[in-house]
């Protein structure tokens, strides 16, 4: 026992030594989890940190898919709601979301925002290794989501609350924030993004089953549409605005050129002239996610919940929640298509032929005859891809003062020979040619045909998908090429989730609510209501709490 | 410090009253007079040999001689004695003045004790606080297994214990004056020998409706006293908000030594639910479905609706299988405990050994405890001693899951008790061979897809192991008379394991198209490892001058807390016989736990008391908390830190003392209390003050890191601040005692979950704001009826009543979604109401439906009119439409008020003791009735579903069956609502003490008691007590969990 107790002596001596020594305080208190990375901990500067804080944006920006589609389409032209749909989906269709809806949260827009300005805060771009500074790429690609994010927050919100501090406390999150309308905000981002634009985007190979080079933007692309934007609502004389549809064009043109996105063979067409057998190269771009000419950038989702985010538009697609409005199938039928006999003899018959790789309607049962959006079946969401982009170039060129190169795009498709055609490009356009026609002069463009020629044949050939005579001004000209700009947009890109900001910009370059207003109500039943309601531009936006 | 304006004056007046009380006290000369007087047992009215008599100050102290009698000097201001003797209750006395002589009555140790002790806050009677207590001796020969069905057997109304469930070892959520916080842990601090001991209660069992529990780690047997502490608590800062649970071990006491065994065997009688219909209604039900199911592929062309005894399938689908019977038991419990207590000059000691084996009333389900413990005490010399204890117990579960899983998406029905009331009665639990007969091998699942319970009892695997190691040294040295430090170090070890494994034979497939699941089977495991480390040092001062009596103790505890924990759960291991993770496993799912806190707490208290008739007590505690936010809004900055600051103020006046009572002789003892103090809570998750990057999947195993949680520095405790007046009386020689406490509780700065600002890209944020109160009446008294040599009856009762109101919340009014019903939170209104939709019964005919013109919205926004046999709701929102609009409050989880009545009776060495618990005027959500008489399923459905309605002009309650309820008639409503109200003869226990005349056997006692024997109760479920989860707005929900049962048992005790 005495042994046991002095053993115990020494413990005794130890155990007060503790309780007494008072080792305060910050430090004591301040406890690290394994569990977790603080924010203070992460700098960024790590070629893992970088590459995980961008795999984390990206998983943010897949939250923003279907709000992104069903945003963007349900509110067009070429979307409508079936008796199947959600709630929350009619009201979206009939502008009459309220502002506790799905679709006026904006919380995960910010989220991709807040994480992207932390990253920016953070990361060490001045890291050099063999005199590459490898962050710097990164830097461009999270730049361009928050640019990106804004954006769509901008044309969905009609204004934004703009910051580029971290909030990383409960008090910040408080603050007052400068609100930007669409102006504001697309001249700060282009100040921001500029400087990016020559960057390339990262590569981190395949992540599971995408390639990563598709899950970044095209700094170049967004700063075209950036630029677009920003002619579009400027107030600035003709002049003035020319040249920002020059700006915008000239970005598309250097996105097209330095990564040669060629428009060629990239199709549906009929192989024989009774038109009874058809090939199909168009559609399949939906589903892809890696291995594509045609993609640029694309959300990429988990097929299941357990992988990762998903998107819900299968299961819309699946339960017919949603339909192809007539407007739109009376426009891809309308479409004369030419199939050519010998070089001198064509055959025509009427309807595009990417109706149907976007519409499906062989269902039976409940969902008999209702035309499904085809392109919603997949877990993929296309952001950008070429068709898209030559047609945004093709609106910004119009818009420059070049209907005739602009609907040279949709016809022939630009490259050295029809350049040199005057017939095809106008030679008065191209005089002197600007930088953005003459890159076409390449090579690498030699196959390049007209977005047209994807659904609707050799339209190259095609003597009804022409400026007609009547347009004797420029200005009708333009007004024209921009009428079938438009209707391309909906051929080529329908459901894609770009409608409703397309027919936004168009109304802008013209000053006119009611030219969205006139395509909108024309797909209601209380068409007059909508004209009303549609020609006031506040009623563009959805409603937010932010 | 935010102090209400108005009890601060309070305090200032009573303050004030003391002073002038004090002042216009004669200060006399100190005369000093010699008491004389007897001992006595009051039953036997003999004397008591060997008795000690002591000033309540230790001043002066004496024995009784042969003859009972003492002599003892007493000054004219210290006229309480105390007197002491073993197998009594400690008795206190105040001899009033010019008594010359007394004879003072104590009771045997066998009856309740008024004159508690504690050694929490001071070990003396002179306390400003009511505290109850639970002793050895009434804990000795009980049938519980573990601490909380002991402390639910105190008769004094001063906890709210509700048992888990009938699963052995569960435990029990405990409420001490109603729900103290709303969001975060409402349960009280628990401290064994002064050690905050984790309860588990904020980590969830791998097992649907299985709650973890510390306490099954203790064994009763082990316990010397059990206190319930509801005020006063304020040196223990934001740890007892809820109250305090304080357990005392027993230790050594003597230098004799003394050994003693007990042991005791049970039986538990399988529970009784309520009835189901048998094959033949079973089957004309399900063809019922048939009927109107368009989607019915699963059930039409089956083999049930071909009665032609030919037919191969015949006999396999022709059973009358009652599988509640195979699947509940009737089980046994056994306990055996040896404990030897004795020492020397130098040590005492208590050595105590256990083990348990306890079944629960459905097969498969166990727990098994194996506990030692060393309690020691040492004297180093005649200023030093020490305290050296150390104990390990490890408790092995064999569990499964219980009832209904409240997510039911994300789970295969997999809970054999569920299954047996819902599973087909015409099936067979096991195979049918080719030639008719019937096999030893189970059936696999069944045609609609329900498991057989049998398989998952048998193939599934449901194992928890639970260890508590815990090292304990508590040196003190006396510096003098009067000072003392006192120095306490205990190190804590809690580990606990769980794996499970659903077998792929016997349950049908799991398929989720929307998470791309498909489970055959599945393993879950989890570890979890709890390190606290507690250093309490404190000194004591105690002084008394003449008059004065002054006790000053200040200290320092420490507390480090860090708990581990991993999980990992995996499907499809290809075969039932691996049921353990492997790397192979698809659809692995991975988490952990890594936090960590650490608190320092300075605390004081002074008491001073006048003469021992004015008592007051003052203490502070200053507390910073890693867990508190670096701007906590009340706190203090000091040393880079924020500090909580929890005063107390309680003060007492022993009203039996004054001469002006003198001629009420009646009354031996009578103490008015008040009280005011301040405590917190501290349940603020350790992540909230942090701004933080969490790993996420971006797609399969490709990870990222997001922002997570942004900081709010500004987090701090909840602080409650607890008022109190109350009454203790002891009466007519200790024959009647009473307490009456009135408490006006509050909780401010309720930690509550608020929306973040869009703009930050997150959802919400853990603040303060909102406030609570509890406000109540607790009464419980106690009668020692009679006291005759050889038959003694004590007789008692407690009611109290709490009313619970949210007084204000940071975004309004809200509903939280439980088990497919809501729970409203919602200011000026009780926590825990139910908020739902109210039903006038069944249309019975198309015309009274359609005038009543009743309709509901369609997700697509459609609207569809009720028909005939719909549920008729009431449009309390009058527009036709049945919707949210119309939702009202149809309950209440909380009681109007609760208690218990004791009586104990004993002649000669028999003992009868038994104990009611009731409760009134609270409501339960009958969670399994609303599936069991949804008529929705292909469920069987209890026999009320008989009454379903039919056929046009039928007048019933219960609304026509319709395969997946389109036009939710089964929606939460005051259709599954009930009383909740019971009485119940909780324990029932008959001791003999044999009469041993031996020198080797000092004692042999023989028991046997019967717990949960009657429960009278309007309850339609099989137990109207259960609580599945802690969470306060989880109380009341009957998710079908297993009910408690009658048990019987028997058992004896042998002291050497």
């Amino acid at each position: 026992m005495q042994l046991f107790i002095k053993k115990y002596i020494k413990l005794i001596v130890m155990v007060l030594a503790i309780s007494i020594v008072n080792t305060s305080c910050e430090d004591f208190f301040d406890f690290k989890s394994n569990q977790y990375m603080g924010a203070d901990e992460n700098t960024i500067n790590s070629a893992n940190d970088t590459v995980f804080s961008v795999i984390g944006i990206l998983t943010k920006m897949q939250k923003l898919s279907d709000k992104y589609v069903l945003i963007g389409e349900l509110r067009g032209d070429l979307l409508a709601t079936t008796a199947f749909a959600d709630e929350e989906l009619k009201k979206l269709n009939s502008f009459s979301t309220d502002n506790n809806s799905y679709f006026s949260d904006v919380t995960d827009y910010y989220a991709v925002i807040n994480n992207c300005n932390y990253f920016i805060s953070r990361a060490d771009t001045s890291i050099s290794v063999k005199g590459n500074k490898p962050f710097i790429k990164e830097l461009g690609a999270v730049k361009s989501f928050r640019a990106w994010t804004y954006l769509q927050l901008v044309l969905n919100f009609g204004k934004v609350a703009y910051y580029e501090t971290p909030i990383l406390n409960v008090s910040d999150s408080e603050k007052k924030y400068p609100v930007l309308n669409i102006a504001q905000l697309v001249d700060t981002l282009i100040k921001d993004l500029e400087p990016c634009a020559k960057y390339d985007m990262p590569n981190y190979g395949t992540i599971f089953t995408a390639d990563s080079k598709y899950l970044f933007l095209n700094t170049q692309c967004l700063l075209g549409d950036l630029y677009l934007w920003k002619a579009a609502v400027s107030e600035d004389n003709y002049l003035s605005q020319k040249t920002i549809y020059e700006k915008a064009a000239q970005y598309y043109a250097d996105a097209i050129v330095q990564k040669k996105f060629v428009n060629s063979n990239i199709d549906i067409k009929w192989t024989n002239s009774a038109f009874t057998s058809s090939v199909d190269s168009w559609s399949s771009l939906f589903g892809q996610t890696v291995g594509s000419n045609e993609l640029i950038s694309i959300l990429s989702l988990a097929s299941n919940s357990y992988s990762g985010n998903t998107t819900q538009l299968p299961y819309y697609y699946k339960n017919a929640h949603l339909a192809a409005s007539q407007k739109l199938i009376d426009l891809f039928d309308e479409q004369v298509y030419v199939y050519p006999l010998s070089s001198t003899v064509n055959s025509f018959t009427y309807g595009d032929l990417r109706k149907k790789g976007s519409v499906f309607s062989g269902s039976t049962g409940d969902f008999a005859d209702i035309p499904l959006p085809v392109k919603y079946r997949y877990n993929t969401i296309v952001l950008n891809r070429v068709g898209q982009l030559y047609l945004r170039y093709a609106e910004a060129v119009n818009r420059a003062g070049k209907p005739g190169v602009a609907f040279a795009v949709l016809k022939y498709g630009l490259n050295s020979t029809t350049i040199a055609d005057s017939k095809a490009v106008p030679t008065n356009e191209i005089t002197p040619m600007p930088a953005y026609v003459s890159v076409f002069n390449n090579a690498a463009f030699n196959l390049s045909t007209g977005i047209h020629t994807r659904g609707c044949g050799n339209s190259a050939l095609n003597t009804r998908f022409v400026i007609p005579l009547s347009c004797t001004t420029l200005n009708d000209s333009v007004t024209f090429v921009e009428n079938t700009i438009c209707d391309e947009y909906a051929l080529e890109t329908a459901f894609e989730g770009n409608r409703f900001q397309d027919l936004m910009r168009i109304s802008e370059h013209r000053n006119d609510p009611t030219y969205l207003a006139k395509k909108i109500a024309s797909t209601h039943q209380d068409e007059s209501y909508y004209l009303t309601f549609l020609s006031d531009k506040l009623n563009w936006y959805l409603p937010s709490k932010q | 410090m935010k102090m209400d304006k108005k009890i601060f004056n309070e305090l200032r007046r009573l303050l004030a009253f003391i002073a002038f009380t004090l002042l216009i006290m004669q200060v006399n000369a100190q005369v000093s007079d010699t008491l004389t007087g007897v001992v006595k047992d009051i039953t036997t009215k003999r004397i008591i040999v060997g008795a000690k008599v002591y000033t309540t100050d230790n001043s002066s102290v004496a024995m009784t001689n042969d003859s009972g009698a003492f002599s003892l000097k007493l000054s004219s201001f210290k006229r309480s004695i105390v007197v002491v003797a073993p197998g009594y209750n400690m008795r206190e006395v105040y001899v009033r003045k010019g008594l010359k002589n007394i004879s003072v009555n104590i009771y045997p140790d066998t009856y309740s004790n008024f004159y508690t002790k504690s050694l929490v806050l001071q070990e003396s009677t002179d306390k400003t606080t009511q505290i109850n207590n639970t002793n050895s001796s009434v804990l000795d020969n009980r049938n519980s297994i573990t601490v909380e069905n002991e402390i639910q057997k105190n008769p004094s109304a001063n906890i709210r214990v509700i048992q888990h469930s009938g699963v052995q070892g569960t435990g029990a959520t405990m409420f001490i004056r109603g729900y103290n916080s709303l969001n975060t842990n409402a349960q009280p601090l628990i401290l064994v020998d002064g050690v905050v001991y984790d309860n588990l209660n904020n980590w969830n069992s791998l097992f649907n409706g299985n709650l973890l529990n510390g306490l099954n780690c203790i064994d009763v047997n082990d316990i010397e006293s059990i206190n319930i502490i509801k005020d006063g608590v304020s040196i223990y800062g934001s740890k007892a908000g809820n109250g305090i649970i304080e357990l005392r071990t027993k230790r050594g006491k003597d230098m004799v030594t003394r050994i003693t065994a007990s042991t005791m065997v049970g039986y538990n009688s399988e529970p009784q639910f309520m009835p189901m219909m048998n094959a033949d209604q079973y089957k004309i039900y399900l063809s019922d479905l048939l009927d109107n199911n368009t989607n019915n592929n699963q059930v039409t062309n089956q083999y049930f609706l071909n009665d032609d005894p030919q037919f191969l399938y015949y006999k396999q689908y022709h059973n009358t299988t009652n599988w509640k019977n195979l699947v509940y038991r009737n089980s046994m419990t056994q306990s055996y405990h040896v404990s030897a207590n004795g020492g020397d000059e130098i040590a005492l000691y208590n050595l105590s050994m256990g083990f348990t084996n306890a079944q629960s009333t459905i097969n498969e389900n166990d727990m098994t405890r194996l506990n030692a413990r060393f309690n020691s005490n040492v004297s180093l010399s005649d200023k030093l001693s020490t305290k050296f204890d150390i104990s390990y117990t490890q408790v092995t579960r064999k569990l499964q899951n219980e009832g209904i899983a409240e997510l039911k998406d994300n789970n295969v029905i997999d809970a054999p008790g569920y299954l047996s009331l819902i599973k087909a009665p015409f099936l067979s639990p096991y195979q049918y061979s080719n030639d008719g007969n019937q096999s030893a091998k189970l059936e696999n699942y069944d045609f609609i897809g329900i498991a057989n319970p049998l398989a998952i009892q048998q193939y599934g695997v449901g194992n928890e192991i639970q260890s508590v190691f815990n090292l304990t040294v508590q040196p003190e040295y006396k510096f003098s008379k009067s000072l003392t430090l006192n120095s306490q170090f205990s190190y804590n070890f809690t580990s606990l394991s769980e794996n499970s494994f659903r077998p792929m034979y016997g349950v049908a497939p799991y398929i989720n198209s929307y998470t791309g699941i498909i489970s055959l089977n599945q393993v879950k495991t989890q570890f979890v490892n709890q390190i606290n480390m507690l250093s309490d040092t404190r000194l004591n001062w105690h002084k008394t001058y003449q008059k004065h009596n002054v006790n000053i103790l200040a200290g320092i505890r420490f507390i480090q807390s860090g708990i581990k924990a991993e999980y990992a759960s995996g499907h499809n291991t290809g075969s039932d016989e691996v049921k353990e993770m492997s790397s192979g496993l698809s659809f692995k799912s991975v988490g952990g736990i890594d936090d960590s806190y650490r608190d320092l707490n300075y605390y004081a208290q002074g008491s001073y008391s006048f003469q021992r008739k004015y008592l007051i007590d003052v203490a502070m505690a200053f507390e910073s908390n890693s867990r508190f936010g670096s701007q906590a809004k009340d706190g203090v900055s000091l040393f880079g830190v924020r500090w909580a600051a929890f005063p107390s103020i309680n003060g007492a006046w022993v009203l039996s003392s004054e001469d002006f009572l003198k001629s009420l002789d009646f009354i031996n003892y009578l103490k008015l209390r008040v009280g005011y103090g301040m405590s917190g809570n501290d349940g603020i998750e350790s992540t909230t003050s942090r701004t933080y990057l969490n790993v996420i999947k971006y797609y399969s195993n490709a990870v990222g890191l997001q922002i997570n949680n942004i900081a709010n520095p500004e987090i701090q405790w909840e602080t409650v601040t607890k008022r109190n007046i109350g009454i203790d009386a002891d009466l007519f020689d200790s024959k009647l005692s009473i307490g009456l406490d009135l408490y006006n509780n509050t909780t401010d700065n309720l930690i509550v979950l608020k929306s973040l600002k869009q703009v930050s890209g997150l959802i919400n944020y853990y603040s303060n704001d909102g406030k609570l109160e509890n406000k109540g009446v607790e009464f419980n008294f106690n009668s020692k009826l009679i006291t005759l040599p050889t038959f003694q009856v004590e007789a008692g009762a407690s009611i109290a009543f709490n009313s619970n109101k949210i007084l204000s919340l940071p975004d309004g009014d809200y509903t939280t979604s439980v088990f497919d019903g809501e729970v409203l939170t919602a200011i000026n209104q009780p926590i825990g109401q139910f908020y739902g939709y109210q039903t006038r019964g069944v249309f019975a005919t198309a015309e009274a439906a359609s005038a009543a013109n009743l309709s509901y919205r369609t997700s697509t926004g459609l609207l569809i009119p009720f028909t005939a046999g719909d549920v008729i709701f009431s449009d309390n929102y009058p527009d036709g439409v049945i919707d949210e609009k119309d939702k009202t409050v149809i309950g209440n989880s909380q009681p109007d008020f609760y208690g218990n009545i004791s009586l104990s009776t004993r002649y000669k060495q028999l003992k009868l003791d038994v104990l009611f618990n009731y409760v009134y005027g609270n409501e339960i959500y009958n969670y399994l009735r609303s599936q069991l008489e949804s008529g929705s399923s292909y469920y069987n459905q209890t026999s009320a579903m008989l009454n379903r309605w039919r056929s046009e002009g039928q007048t019933t309650e219960m609304p026509k069956s319709t395969f997946s309820d389109p036009k939710g008639n089964n929606r939460f409503s005051d259709r599954w609502i009930e009383d909740g109200s019971y009485i119940r003869l909780k324990n029932i226990q008959l001791s003999y003490e044999l009469p041993v005349n031996s020198t080797y056997i000092q004692g042999f006692t023989v028991w046997a008691a019967v717990s949960n024997l009657i429960t009278f109760t309007k309850y339609l479920g099989v137990d109207p007590e259960f609580s599945g989860s802690n969470n306060i707005l989880y109380q009341g929900i009957d998710s079908g969990i297993l009910p408690q049962s009658r048990s019987f048992n028997v058992g004896l005790k042998i002291n050497l």
